[in-house]
């Protein structure tokens, strides 16, 4: 996903190969790059900052731990990394569903519900925004006006003395981009599982 | 047929007024423009949605996690190196022995490989624990990251914190017949200094009225030692009282409590595991 926008694809391969073949350097790389969003998503999802720390380090141990079953053909690293990340997410929020249910069985308050938007939103959202702090300098300036301050590409042009086209171009390239990050993760996410433990869920 | 510029896509996706042209005929007629332009707004809504909210996304710089969960990382890696190593050092044949593949890999099941084929003997304990934790997720097919997960954590916790925190004895817990197979959990005893504790963690444990209690039993003579009501999904702590003999009582147990005021053993338990050093 982001991190392999079209400024980085090589090192970004180059990170996935050394990651896969065991390269604790990788590890590391991997964790500066994505931990953050895991992170952000355990904080925004779960009840603590303990359970967003408890989540951060269980996906980084589960994708070292399951390195080997990534593949390079089907997506991208931090496509699979978030995958995972929002599985032990799901697990998580569904062992606090169970618990909330017995909680109102037995007549006790509830504690709160997770937050209004689904985990899949949230993470989107996250990536999205993510993905916007990677885009160029004048690419995300572009966007961002298009986004946050409303402005038509014909404003923008003359608010940043642009060309017409460059705006467009701007615009039309830098949202794909964003796209194309969501749209990563939803597929890592929704993609079957490639190990073989069918039917346990 | 000419499809609509990828530019003016993304002005529209963006509601920009000027772009309103004459795309409105062909977007009703095309498919692809229309899924194209529906993966655009949707990318603009997703961005935009921050906006109206708290403002949590816009974060100038959110907080990257604490170093802690890093250590962790890094310890719990550094485990499974050692671990793997002491492995190889054992079994002297493959040099160049396969990387572990198990049926659940991007999951973190703990230790694989070539140990849980290594005959069982008293020198290798490790080996079957681990064996013994393959087995079992092989049999009841358990996907259990969370459990693991926070395990390993523990694990990670005393290889930060030497010596004062140590586990001494653990073991997986697995579903005993009329217990949904993906139930599973983890038992730990740890040692805090002088004290003892006995962790447990459990997941996937039917709903069902009542609660669940912890017991430590002994495997010869079924003598059950109540340590009380588990919580349920989070690592729970119990104290080990000074006078259990954990070498004895090393059956630990999950039983299925009904609200009868009754401080026996239901006989109805869910999850089992023995200790083991």
């Amino acid at each position: 996903m982001s991190a392999s926008g079209p400024d980085r694809p090589v090192e970004d391969e180059q990170l996935a190969e050394r990651f896969v073949s065991g390269e604790e350097t990788a590890l590391r790389e991997a964790y500066d790059r994505w931990a953050g969003l895991v992170y952000r998503l355990g904080r925004r999802c779960l009840p603590s900052g303990a359970d967003a720390e408890d989540l951060t380090q269980a996906t980084f141990v589960a994708a070292w731990r399951g390195r080997h079953t990534f593949d390079p053909s089907r997506g991208k690293l931090g496509g699979w990394l978030l995958g995972i990340a929002r599985r032990q997410l799901m697990d998580r929020l569904r062992a606090m569903q169970k618990e909330r249910a017995v909680t109102e069985k037995l007549g006790a308050a509830a504690p709160a519900a997770p937050p209004d938007p689904g985990p899949d939103r949230i993470l989107d959202q996250l990536v999205v925004a993510d993905e916007l702090t990677r885009l160029s300098q004048e690419q995300r300036r572009v966007v961002q006006l298009a986004f946050y301050d409303d402005l038509t590409h014909t404003q923008i042009a003359s608010v940043t003395g642009m060309p017409l086209g460059t705006v467009k171009s701007h615009l039309r390239r830098g949202i794909e981009r964003l796209r194309d990050s969501w749209e990563e993760v939803d597929r890592a996410a929704y993609r079957p599982r490639a190990t073989g433990s069918a039917g346990t869920r | 047929m000419r499809h609509i510029d990828p530019e003016q896509l993304a002005l529209l996706a963006l509601g920009d007024d000027a772009a309103m042209s004459d795309d409105l005929g062909h977007l009703a007629g095309c498919d692809r423009c229309r899924s194209e332009l529906n993966g655009l707004r949707r990318t603009v809504e997703l961005a935009r949605a921050d906006d109206g909210d708290d403002g949590w996304l816009a974060e100038a710089a959110p907080l990257p996690p604490p170093a802690r969960v890093w250590d962790s990382i890094e310890a719990e890696v550094r485990a499974d190196r050692e671990r793997d190593a002491r492995a190889a050092a054992r079994a002297p044949q493959p040099a160049t022995r396969p990387e572990p593949q198990s049926p659940a890999a991007a999951e973190p099941l703990p230790a694989s490989g070539p140990a849980q084929v290594v005959p069982l003997d008293d020198r290798r304990r490790r080996s079957r624990t681990r064996a013994w934790w393959l087995v079992a997720a092989c049999l009841v097919g358990l996907v259990v990251g969370v459990i693991i997960g926070a395990g390993a954590r523990w694990n990670a916790k005393q290889a930060v914190t030497p010596g004062r925190e140590e586990v001494i004895a653990s073991t997986s817990l697995t579903a005993l017949a009329g217990t949904p197979s993906d139930a599973a959990g983890k038992a730990e005893v740890v040692r805090l200094d002088d004290r003892l504790q006995l962790r447990v963690d459990a997941r996937n444990l039917p709903l069902r009225e009542g609660f669940y209690e912890v017991w430590m039993f002994d495997p010869g003579t079924n003598t059950m030692q109540p340590m009380g009501s588990l919580d349920v999904g989070h690592r729970t702590s119990f104290a080990i009282p000074s006078g259990v003999d954990i070498a004895r009582f090393a059956g630990i147990d999950v039983s299925a409590e009904p609200f009868d005021g009754n401080p026996e053993h239901s006989a109805e338990s869910v999850l089992r595991g023995q200790l083991r050093r």
